[in-house]
């Protein structure tokens, strides 16, 4: 009896043991709303959630590497919105689509670079500096547009089209991007020299900094990376809805792809966490909203519901001191 | 250190001059630039406009500042302002609150202690559990506005009390409104109780070491929790005045204001680091913030781009905050 009750209580100390919770959780969410909200086990539904999904799963990416490394980006929303605002007012101006997507990723990657600037190099908090340079980007964004929204029109099927609404396979192309990317992330996370640089960096920044590992490289790179995830989902979310506003990269989105990732498993102050931990978490955070969404709580509440996902994941996880915290 | 009364009066100035000399030197740029570059800035209603908002940001300015000094941070006083604007206007509908003076301050007494409780769920997270206060007050500012959302949904109230539309409304010689007193007198007590009582001074020792601060028999946990106590009544307050000035509450009120109470503590003097910061600074920082505002409206601004320069006076702000610490620890 002794010994059965010991491993037990080993299997949540593991990591593998506190994956399993999570998914045990996302499987007891699944029940309570497949029994309170009808329509919540139909295909269609579940379609629809992935798609929706697609722009939080891949940020959630981006976001992933950079808090093992340990930093962190709440700029992310603002971006995706500014990437919608621009891709919908080039597109509208006749610009090549190809031209347009390339443009977009590359102000992405301009965005991550700030970023990299002021938190990396210039060594300001990577949370209170990235809520500075969300406001700027909002700002920005809200300046192109007047708080309106932009619609693309189009009549023909084109690259940015197909990105959102477009099927492969009688699949629906953004869950296509979803699977391959989290597949090439978990690999490169999980089997590369960088994944690995990068989870050092995250648990012990000046023990790695002793070993030689360029630690502001690898955050940098982080920083770019999460830029790009972000404007890519402004593509996807622009070709989905079909219009381009600064709305779309609200405060509560943010929340909600901070939220998934802190479920994940992925520690606050970097060091821990995998792909797969950040998969279980989005869909955890998706299935409640949506869930709530089925159920016609209000906007209010699920907001409200966005927060306490946030605390209850750092109560459950904790966090581990270190250099996001700094400065 | 004995002043005697005559002393007293040249003592602050000196104080506030040896103190300051950077930020006066900034206050006095600004206003000459937008003297000279506008002619709309010397008038009074200019300067009216100015006193009318510095009490609301002002109080703001001092409950976060005393958050900061203690090595936290409270990003959530955005939302408390909004929860308590919707909260008075709902409070004050009834018509029990609404007899006579008395009534008035008992509502907003209420009002006043839900901040205090909303500050202490912030301080019942991020100082008895543990969790850093930024991303604490991250969540509570997320769900603070929820809950100011689900009094009335989105919809404004408007408040028809009498004596508590004339707090904000009241002004002296038809320029400076009747709560830049209150303001002065709240700047008053925070110094007094800073920087010159036992208990106020430990603010700054909790903050600045913990682990001594704690050797030397300061319980550091009450004081965060009560910096995060403070800081919410303050935000309450804050709320009160706004409703007050404009005459109805929304859950709307106080969206982008947490950058200010970032911003304003530590342009004066405050360390995000905590453990520094002198009041002086904080009332010299909270003009400057309030001319670089209304600059930019009379510059003619969109709002839009005046929500670009905050972000951008944040990330300054910010950078020269690192500098600053990291010059400090050359010196040393």
């Amino acid at each position: 009896m002794y010994k059965i009750k010991v491993k037990i209580g080993e299997i949540f100390a593991k990591e593998w043991g506190k994956r399993l919770i999570l998914l045990f959780f996302l499987i007891l969410m699944i029940i309570f709303f497949s029994i309170n909200a009808d329509k919540f086990l139909s295909i269609k539904n579940w379609e629809l959630l992935v798609v929706n999904l697609t722009p939080v799963g891949i940020i959630a990416v981006g976001m992933t590497f950079l808090l093992i490394s340990g930093e962190i980006d709440l700029s992310v929303g603002a971006n995706l919105g500014l990437s919608s605002v621009i891709v919908a007012s080039l597109y509208n101006n006749g610009v090549n689509t190809w031209i347009c997507i390339i443009a977009v990723l590359i102000v992405g990657l301009f965005i991550g670079i700030v970023n990299g600037l002021i938190v990396v190099k210039i060594g300001v908090n990577s949370f209170i500096g990235t809520i500075g340079t969300m406001s700027i980007i909002s700002g920005v964004a809200y300046v192109i547009t007047n708080g309106l929204a932009i619609p693309m029109f189009s009549d023909k099927i084109d690259a940015l089209t197909f990105l959102g609404l477009g099927t492969f396979f009688n699949i629906k192309f953004p869950i296509v991007i979803l699977i391959i990317f989290y597949l090439f992330s978990g690999i490169v996370l999980r089997y590369t020299l960088f994944g690995r640089r990068v989870y050092q960096t995250g648990a012990n920044e000046f023990v790695s900094r002793v070993f030689g590992i360029k630690v502001k490289k690898i955050k940098y790179i982080n920083y770019m990376f999460c830029g790009i995830t972000a404007s890519f989902s402004g593509l996807i979310v622009s070709s989905l809805t079909g219009v381009g506003m600064a709305q779309h990269g609200s405060f509560t989105f943010m929340l909600s792809i901070i939220s998934s990732v802190l479920l994940g498993g992925i520690a606050l102050g970097g060091g821990k966490g995998s792909i797969l931990g950040t998969f279980i978490g989005v869909f955890i955070v998706k299935v409640i909203y949506n869930g709530m969404v089925l159920l016609n709580t209000p906007y209010y509440y699920v907001q409200i519901t966005g927060g306490a996902i946030l605390l209850i994941a750092i109560m459950i996880y904790g966090t581990k001191t270190g250099s996001i915290f700094e400065r | 250190m004995n002043y005697n009364s005559n002393k007293i009066q040249s003592a602050f100035t000196k104080y506030l001059l040896r103190n300051n000399v950077v930020l006066l030197g900034m206050l006095s740029l600004l206003i000459i630039g937008l003297f000279l570059s506008t002619n709309t800035f010397a008038t009074a209603g200019a300067i009216r406009t100015i006193l009318i908002n510095m009490t609301q940001r002002g109080v703001l300015a001092i409950g976060v500042s005393l958050v900061i000094l203690t090595g936290n941070i409270d990003l959530s006083v955005g939302s408390i302002i909004g929860v308590s604007s919707i909260l008075s206007a709902l409070i004050f509908s009834i018509p029990f609150f609404s007899f006579n003076p008395a009534s008035t301050l008992f509502g907003i007494f209420i009002v006043l202690i839900i901040g205090g409780i909303l500050g202490s769920i912030n301080g019942l997270f991020a100082v008895s559990l543990g969790i850093n206060s930024i991303i604490v007050t991250l969540a509570t500012m997320a769900i603070f506005r929820g809950l100011a959302y689900t009094f009335l949904g989105g919809n404004i109230l408007y408040i028809t009390n009498p004596f508590y539309l004339k707090i904000g409304r009241t002004f002296i010689g038809d320029i400076v409104p009747a709560t830049v007193l209150m303001l002065f007198i709240l700047f008053l007590l925070l110094f007094v109780f800073v920087e010159r009582t036992k208990f106020g001074r430990n603010f700054k020792v909790a903050g600045a070491n913990e682990k001594v601060a704690f050797t030397f028999g300061i319980k550091v946990k009450n004081i965060k929790f009560i910096a995060f106590i403070i800081s919410g009544v303050l935000a309450a307050l804050s709320g009160i005045i706004m409703c007050s000035q404009i005459g109805a509450g929304a859950p709307e009120y106080g969206k982008e204001a947490h950058i200010d109470a970032i911003i304003i503590p530590v342009i004066g003097g405050f360390s995000l680091k905590g453990g520094k910061g002198n009041i002086s600074g904080l009332f010299i920082a909270l003009i400057i913030i309030e001319v670089f505002t209304i600059g930019f409206v009379l510059l003619g601004w969109s709002f839009f781009l005046r929500q670009i320069s905050r972000g951008v006076i944040l990330i300054m702000v910010l950078v020269f905050d690192v500098i600053r610490e990291k010059k400090l620890i050359q010196v040393q």
